[in-house]
């Protein structure tokens, strides 16, 4: 009875740190069109607001990994279990990264702050935040329903992403040869198309975290895939001759 | 004959001390190939990060075993998830480490000028530093070098903003254009996120040794400034 009881409380210890991270992970799905509102209305009062708001993400993801190293030490899950634990302490810091990301767009936003940037670059801004939030957004729905399939779809979403942050430090380019924005413009701008770049990254991490929670699959990274192909290819040649 | 968890996590450790002393040496390496556009030796390097991937994620992997098999408790079942968390930052480090080397072959053919090589070496120092140090931290479960990581982070963070100044100063001066500036405004970036994930590093020691797990994103949490060092000031408002 005992025993009943405990897994009880183990199943609703991994469900609500499970609710916990789909909050969080919904509130930065949230800031990153505000951040960019931030950068492109170069509104600076909610700039200071959004980054004394991240103290409060880093207290909520503390929390949760304090809370799944607990339940590794009390309930010693196994399998699935284990996956799940081990998945929500990795999305943490995932999760920590990203929302330090979003403030870092408020922060750079504080710096060109009276600089002036053309209609072609905030369009393209705008694009990049939308494309990042959907990835996020994915990644946080894929979380909550633990659906591996619609967590393997978010790695293709992002190579779009890659793509405009191409587009963008392309226009940056033209832009500043044309003399509408000066260099340092131009810097702040393209580190700004990398933060967006990266919570695309961190939304194609989120996913991988969720596919191995539902069936144990490691992201094959591809250098470690090119590795092992490096690996084995002098033995193929070894045999044919 | 069934080999004790803290057996195992022996072989784990060594096996992340051997994954940090990589990282430690090829910091040097990859900020020499940028300094000397030496393609061969970025060529090297970029392929000698796919090893360097399959061995964090086997890492990872045998920790995450380790826990599924054993279920340590106390301070062993802090080590394993420490091992866990510390084999993603050690990877991505050397990421880092590896993007210095594609920078490289970005402005191949442009020289840098003695002021920005001068910074680039004292922030590649720094990282090397930082990251030196945190390894022996872990490695001795020394947890007051690992608190001074994150102090050390701070001079990395100075060298970050200094070195965006004089690539203005550089661009204004004509010696350096747009596309080497962004290129260089990367470098900075990679530098100072290594030293981000050795301060990181630093944390999962704390834990290791103390138990308690000790706040994340100090990085911008001492204080409401501009902290982070994009590099920027504000421009003078109304003069």
């Amino acid at each position: 009875m005992a025993m009943e009881e405990a897994r009880k409380s183990f199943h609703k210890d991994l469900a609500e740190v499970r609710q916990e991270l789909v909050r969080i992970s919904a509130s930065i799905v949230e800031s990153i069109p505000r951040g960019t509102h931030v950068l492109i209305e170069q509104d600076l009062a909610e700039a200071e607001r959004m980054i004394v708001a991240d103290d409060d993400i880093d207290t909520r993801t503390v929390d949760i990994e304090s809370r799944c190293i607990q339940i590794l030490a009390l309930q010693a899950p196994v399998a699935g279990e284990l996956r799940q634990v081990v998945a929500a302490l990795k999305i943490c810091g995932e999760l920590e990264r990203s929302a330090d990301l979003v403030v870092n767009i408020c922060k750079a936003a504080r710096r060109i702050y009276g600089h002036e940037f053309d209609p072609r670059l905030r369009g393209l801004i705008v694009k990049m935040s939308d494309q990042a939030r959907q990835l996020f957004s994915e990644a946080t729905g894929a979380y909550a329903s633990g659906d591996a399939a619609r967590a393997a779809a978010i790695d293709d979403m992002d190579s779009f992403l890659d793509d405009l942050q191409r587009q963008f430090i392309q226009a940056i380019f033209e832009s500043h040869s044309s003399g509408r924005i000066d260099l340092q413009v131009a810097i702040q701008l393209a580190v700004v198309a990398r933060f967006y770049e990266r919570i695309g990254d961190h939304a194609v991490n989120i996913g991988e975290k969720v596919r191995f929670e539902v069936s144990g699959w490691l992201p094959e990274h591809s250098g470690a895939e090119r590795f092992r192909s490096r690996q084995t290819a002098p033995a193929e040649e070894g045999s044919a001759s | 004959m069934n080999r004790t968890a803290q057996e195992k996590l022996d072989d784990l450790r060594d096996e992340t001390l051997a994954l940090g002393a990589m990282l430690v040496a090829s910091i040097p390496r990859s900020t020499k190939v940028l300094l000397d556009q030496d393609m061969e030796g970025a060529e090297y390097q970029i392929l000698a990060d796919d090893e360097y991937d399959a061995r964090s994620i086997a890492l990872e992997e045998a920790s995450i075993s380790l826990m599924a098999l054993h279920a340590p408790v106390a301070s062993e079942l802090r080590h394993a998830v420490v091992v866990m968390k510390m084999s993603g930052e050690l990877e991505r480090s050397a990421d880092l480490v590896t993007s210095l080397c594609k920078v490289a072959r970005r402005i191949n053919g442009h020289p840098l000028d003695e002021r920005l090589s001068a910074l680039i070496e004292r922030m590649s120092n720094q990282a090397h530093l930082l990251m030196k140090q945190v390894l022996n931290a872990y490695a001795n479960r020394d947890l007051a070098v690992a608190k001074s990581v994150s102090d050390m982070d701070v001079y990395l963070d100075q060298l970050h903003k200094q070195f965006i100044q004089a690539i203005f100063e550089a661009h204004s001066d004509g010696k350096i254009d747009l596309a080497v500036g962004i290129q260089m405004a990367k470098t900075a970036r990679f530098y100072e996120r290594v030293g981000d994930h050795a301060v990181n590093i630093a944390r999962l020691v704390e834990f290791l040794v103390t138990g308690v797990l000790p706040p994340a994103g100090d990085h911008h949490r001492d204080g409401r400034g501009d902290l982070t060092p994009i590099g920027i000031e504000r421009p003078p408002r109304g003069s």
